[in-house]
């Protein structure tokens, strides 16, 4: 099988790794990869601000970029939400290129779900030693259903222990051009999901989402904690 | 277009503005969604005037499995249940709690179900005053002079027309004999109920409703049916739980169970 | 809009509406926006603390009490396709409704708009002599100002809701659609009702005592008042029945006591019949306070009838549209008017934990006030509302009638981002007036149609990535970016880092992976 990755804009420039490692453990289950080159961003953080015509713009953009794919797979659970559940939406006035959109959002996966839902891997091999906690990216969970994937396959890797936070699923405040409009907010609430994370005394976080990474991520460094928050592909990865 | 089905033609209505731009409102949004079929038929109070035998037939055949969901229900909620296996037994459990409680001052509302079991006598016997409330020609004089007596009481003791087993609920109809407040008014409610009036759910219970409905030109027999679950409560103060706030702070229900045999 | 002070009242002219308040302490708030409120309530630690005490306690019991369902979804299907059929048909069923009022002996007023349904409740107690009203819980007549209207009028309004009672002592507007006074603490509560009592309270009275207070002093005002006013939880059309739903009792008196009861409802609330009432009635209490039934409910239909020996002489209903109908007849929100007000979406709402009701500076607030309040007065008043969440989803979640509520967010986004005119009926003429759109909108605007036009393009968004990384590095510290100067980023990184664009983007990486397949 030919799976097509599309990286998202937040994992391309700020965390490449995440997109060399889930190269590497769809290889490992004997897929082949590609990476369309002309692929930039799926328009989400214009369609959340309520610049429609902007992320539609976007979207056609991706539909011909990925048209083509047998199958595409994305290390971001709000972007496989945009393309999946909001695509079809956006064009609604536009049957040509809703049958288009359609198409493409019925061929799109998030990665863990596309593991264990299409693929039925629950154990991809990996070894991690040391305590985690599991956080539910909105997204993912609310728009995908996206819950007990990731955590079958944590809880297949060698070493590691999955600890459960108290409300994992609960946003940790990031929501985009949120957590930039109203910083205090999204930082009050920042500040409880860490409170959670750092009750279950784990040294890794670990999401599906580069928001949640890049705001978590930045909370914890700049309280000055050790914990470290991580792309689930980032521990399958390991070995 | 789903019609709702044995319901007067609304066109005929006087409409008014009001629906009017509701119309025009309607005809501006999604035709798709102005289609929407009705979500299951409800029952008409035709059909219900059929099976309300059936109901009653059923809700006393399921009395004993009904009676546990019905105490285990209120007494979560702070409601306290009791069986009784004769009238005797009736009245000593009533005289108990109207001394444990100090009551000077009961009223009864005169459910029929109560008829037979000298609670009258036997209050006043203990030194209680009695109001006793019986259908009567409620002359604003004569209703006024009631509302006085309601006030004062400490204990408000009623029937139930129908009990819920469901939630542990009563349902209280105001009637005749039953100010809709009297129960509401005194800081103890005790409530004697036959067992035939126990429903196993809310759907029987509207079966129940819609037969009597029917059966009276359209008209609900009573202004006022009220769901009893428990005595009153609040939790406006720091989310602490507080029972006792307007209504009453006990409510006891107590089963005449001896009344199935 | 004119604004006018005279002698302590603020009289507001809108359109040709007319509302007339004195100390409305709402008002005095709205000039500050949205964001400096959340950011004082966020920095009210004795806030911060009610706020997690009371929203823990709510969602814990509304879980606990759909756990125990047999099938929780199919029950919120039933609700939600009884609201969608009862809205879609909303013109019959008020018809019907109205109809059996007053087959029952009850009668039926139509109010446009808050203006009309106060000048009718107003004129009912003016014909009548009445100078004290009761009042049970209700929204509708927060939503209206109705309190404010009585006593402009000479008609003292008392709230006999516990908490209701304890914020209009405070002068305050309720912070939670069912726990008005979740804010309060009960030292507070003990300063308020020694005031109001004119007797001393002690200040380690425990709460039941201050229970017992209420209920004594509101008992005496229960029996004296000329009129009972209550809200409607739902109104079932086949039998004209009203449904009050309360847990302290007040709602029985409130309108059982009274010569008169005058009960006013959004037109929204009805529904069709017994059955669907049954299910509904489930959902609310179950979803508002954890409850499988509320301690009272009432279902009243007409005044007292002849051979009762109390009740009111009569029966008023009040069905207000108030913005209601133009909502309706928008697709996109029509889902809004769904809601049964149960609360749920703020208990679960990240956004109203922190910030609490009063930040939302509206009638309604949380995720559906958030949506109701832009849409009955105006996006223009309420800009920021739309704004006041991180779409996290969870709000839809916990709805028994899973209103899509980011999605109508989303909508009103749009609808202020993209400047398109909202159809305003509210105050009697047809209010065309293009949205306001601030500054910080308009360079948003500009920012994202750049965003939009240049990322078609992968070489722009290959040159981007590149020049970022040359931007940031000045600011990079130890591999992270602690601090950037300008705002809106600046707010950013007051509260965490940001990562710094890789010097390799993985567009990059991939020639180099791509090798190793080959390989």
């Amino acid at each position: 099988m030919r799976v097509a990755l599309f990286i998202s804009c937040l994992a391309d420039l700020f965390f490449p790794e995440v997109g060399e490692d889930v190269v590497k453990i769809l290889r490992r289950v004997g897929l082949q990869v590609t990476f369309p080159r002309n692929q930039t961003c799926c328009g989400q953080p214009a369609f959340n601000s309520g610049f429609k015509r902007d992320a539609r713009r976007l979207a056609r953009h991706f539909i011909q970029v990925f048209e083509d794919a047998e199958t595409i797979v994305t290390p971001s659970g709000s972007c496989a939400t945009m393309v999946r559940l909001e695509y079809p939406h956006l064009f609604e006035d536009d049957p040509a290129w809703q049958a288009r959109a359609q198409a493409v959002a019925a061929r799109t996966y998030e990665f863990s779900e596309f593991l264990v839902r299409i693929l039925k891997i629950e154990d991809v091999g990996a070894r991690f030693l040391g305590h985690v906690t599991y956080h539910d990216a909105c997204h993912a969970n609310r728009g995908l259903g996206i819950r007990e994937e990731p955590r079958r396959l944590l809880r297949h890797v060698r070493g590691l222990e999955l600890v459960e936070m108290d409300r994992p699923d609960w946003c940790c405040g990031f929501g985009g051009s949120f957590s930039v409009r109203l910083p205090d907010i999204s930082g009050a609430m920042l500040d409880e999901k860490l409170r959670r994370i750092k009750a279950t005394g784990v040294n890794t976080v670990i999401t599906t989402d580069a928001g949640c990474i890049m705001h978590m991520a930045g909370g914890l460094r700049q309280r000055g904690e050790t914990v470290q928050v991580l792309h689930l592909a980032r521990v399958l990865a390991h070995e | 277009m789903a019609r709702l089905h044995n319901y007067p033609r609304m066109a005929e209505l006087s409409t008014g503005a009001f629906l009017d731009r509701i119309r025009t409102a309607l005809r501006r949004g999604d035709r798709r969604e102005s289609a929407l079929a009705r979500p299951g038929e409800p029952v008409t109070p035709a059909d219900a005037r059929v099976h309300a035998n059936a109901v009653r037939a059923r809700a006393v055949a399921a009395f004993p499995v009904s009676l546990e969901c019905f105490a285990e229900k209120l007494t979560a909620v702070g409601g306290k249940v009791h069986c009784v296996e004769s009238a005797d037994q009736a009245r000593r459990l009533l005289l108990d709690l109207a001394a444990a409680q100090q009551v000077g001052h009961a009223a009864i509302c005169a459910y029929p179900d109560l008829a037979n079991l000298g609670l009258e006598d036997a209050l006043a016997e203990a030194g209680i005053t009695v109001t006793r409330v019986a259908p009567s020609d409620w002359t604003p004089e004569i209703r006024q002079a009631l509302r006085v007596d309601l006030v004062q009481a400490d204990l408000a003791i009623s029937g139930a027309d129908y009990a819920v087993a469901e939630t542990g609920t009563l349902v209280l109809a105001a009637g005749s004999f039953n100010p809709r407040t009297a129960t509401a008014l005194p800081r103890i409610h005790v409530a004697l109920v036959r067992p035939e009036r126990l429903l196993p759910t809310y759907q029987d219970l509207t079966l129940l409703l819609k037969a009597d409905w029917l059966s009276d030109d359209s008209q609900l027999s009573s202004s006022c049916f009220t769901f009893v679950t428990g005595p009153s409560r609040t939790g406006d103060i720091e989310q602490t739980l507080t029972i006792g706030a307007h209504g009453p702070g006990e409510m006891h229900v107590i089963w005449l169970v001896y009344e199935s045999r | 809009m004119n604004k006018f002070r005279v002698s302590g009242f603020t009289l507001r002219v809108l359109g040709s509406g007319l509302l007339l308040s004195k100390h409305n302490p709402k008002r005095e708030t709205r000039n500050l926006n949205f964001a400096s409120r959340a950011r004082r309530a966020i920095a009210d630690e004795r806030l911060q603390g009610a706020l997690a005490r009371a929203m823990d306690h709510f969602v814990h019991g509304r879980e606990i009490a759909f756990a125990e369902l047999e099938d929780p979804a199919a029950l919120k299907q039933h609700g939600r396709a009884i609201r969608a059929h009862t809205l879609a048909h909303l013109d019959e069923y008020l018809a019907l409704l109205a109809q059996s009022v007053q087959r029952h002996g009850g009668h039926v007023h139509w109010a446009r708009d808050a203006a009309e349904a106060n000048r009718i409740v107003v004129e009912l107690a003016r014909e009548r002599g009445i100078r004290l009203a009761v009042k049970s819980k209700s929204m509708a007549t927060e939503e209206i100002y109705l309190n404010h209207a009585l006593e402009s009028a000479g008609v003292r309004p008392v709230e006999t809701d516990l908490g209701e009672w304890i914020i209009q002592l405070a002068g305050e507007t309720p912070s939670h659609i069912i726990g008005p006074a979740l804010h309060k603490t009960r030292a507070e509560v003990i300063a308020l009702f020694a005031k109001a009592t004119g007797r001393p309270v002690p200040p380690d009275a425990p709460i039941p005592d201050l229970t017992r207070i209420a209920r004594e002093e509101l008992r005496q005002h229960f029996l004296a008042a000329g009129m009972g006013i209550s809200g409607v939880n739902f109104a079932v059309a086949e039998t004209g029945t009203v449904v009050i739903v309360t847990n302290e009792g007040n709602g029985r008196f409130a309108t059982g006591l009274p010569p008169i009861h005058v009960a006013v409802m959004g037109a929204e609330k009805v529904v069709p019949t017994w059955e669907d009432l049954m299910v509904l009635l489930k959902l609310l209490t179950r979803s508002a306070t954890g409850q499988r039934i509320s301690s009272y409910v009432n279902c009243i239909t007409g005044p007292r009838r002849p051979n009762e020996p109390d009740g009111p002489d009569e029966f008023h209903l009040v069905i207000l549209d108030n913005g209601r109908s133009d909502v309706l007849g928008q697709s996109r929100f029509r889902e809004a008017l769904y809601c049964i007000r149960c609360g749920a979406c703020l208990n679960v709402c990240p956004v109203y934990r922190k910030v609490g009701g009063h930040a939302y500076g509206s009638v309604y607030p949380g995720p559906i006030g958030a949506v109701l309040t832009p849409l009955f007065q105006g996006l223009d008043k309420f800009p920021e509302l739309p704004h006041a969440s991180s779409l996290c989803g969870a709000c839809k979640d916990a709805c028994p009638i899973s209103i899509d509520l980011p999605r109508m967010l989303i909508d009103l986004r749009q609808i202020e981002a993209e400047g398109k005119p909202i159809l305003n009926f509210r105050f009697w003429i047809l209010d065309f007036r293009l949205l306001s759109t601030s500054n910080q909108r308009w360079v948003e605007r500009v920012l994202f149609r750049l965003y939009g036009w240049a990322l078609q393009y992968p070489v722009l968004y290959r040159l981007g990535a590149k020049v970022g990384y040359w931007v940031q590095r000045p600011l990079v510290r130890d591999g992270r970016i602690p601090s950037v100067p300008v705002p809106p980023f600046s707010g950013w990184t007051q509260f965490r880092d940001f990562p710094q664009v890789a010097a390799q983007p993985f567009h990059e990486r991939w020639s180099k992976l791509e090798d190793g397949e080959a390989a």
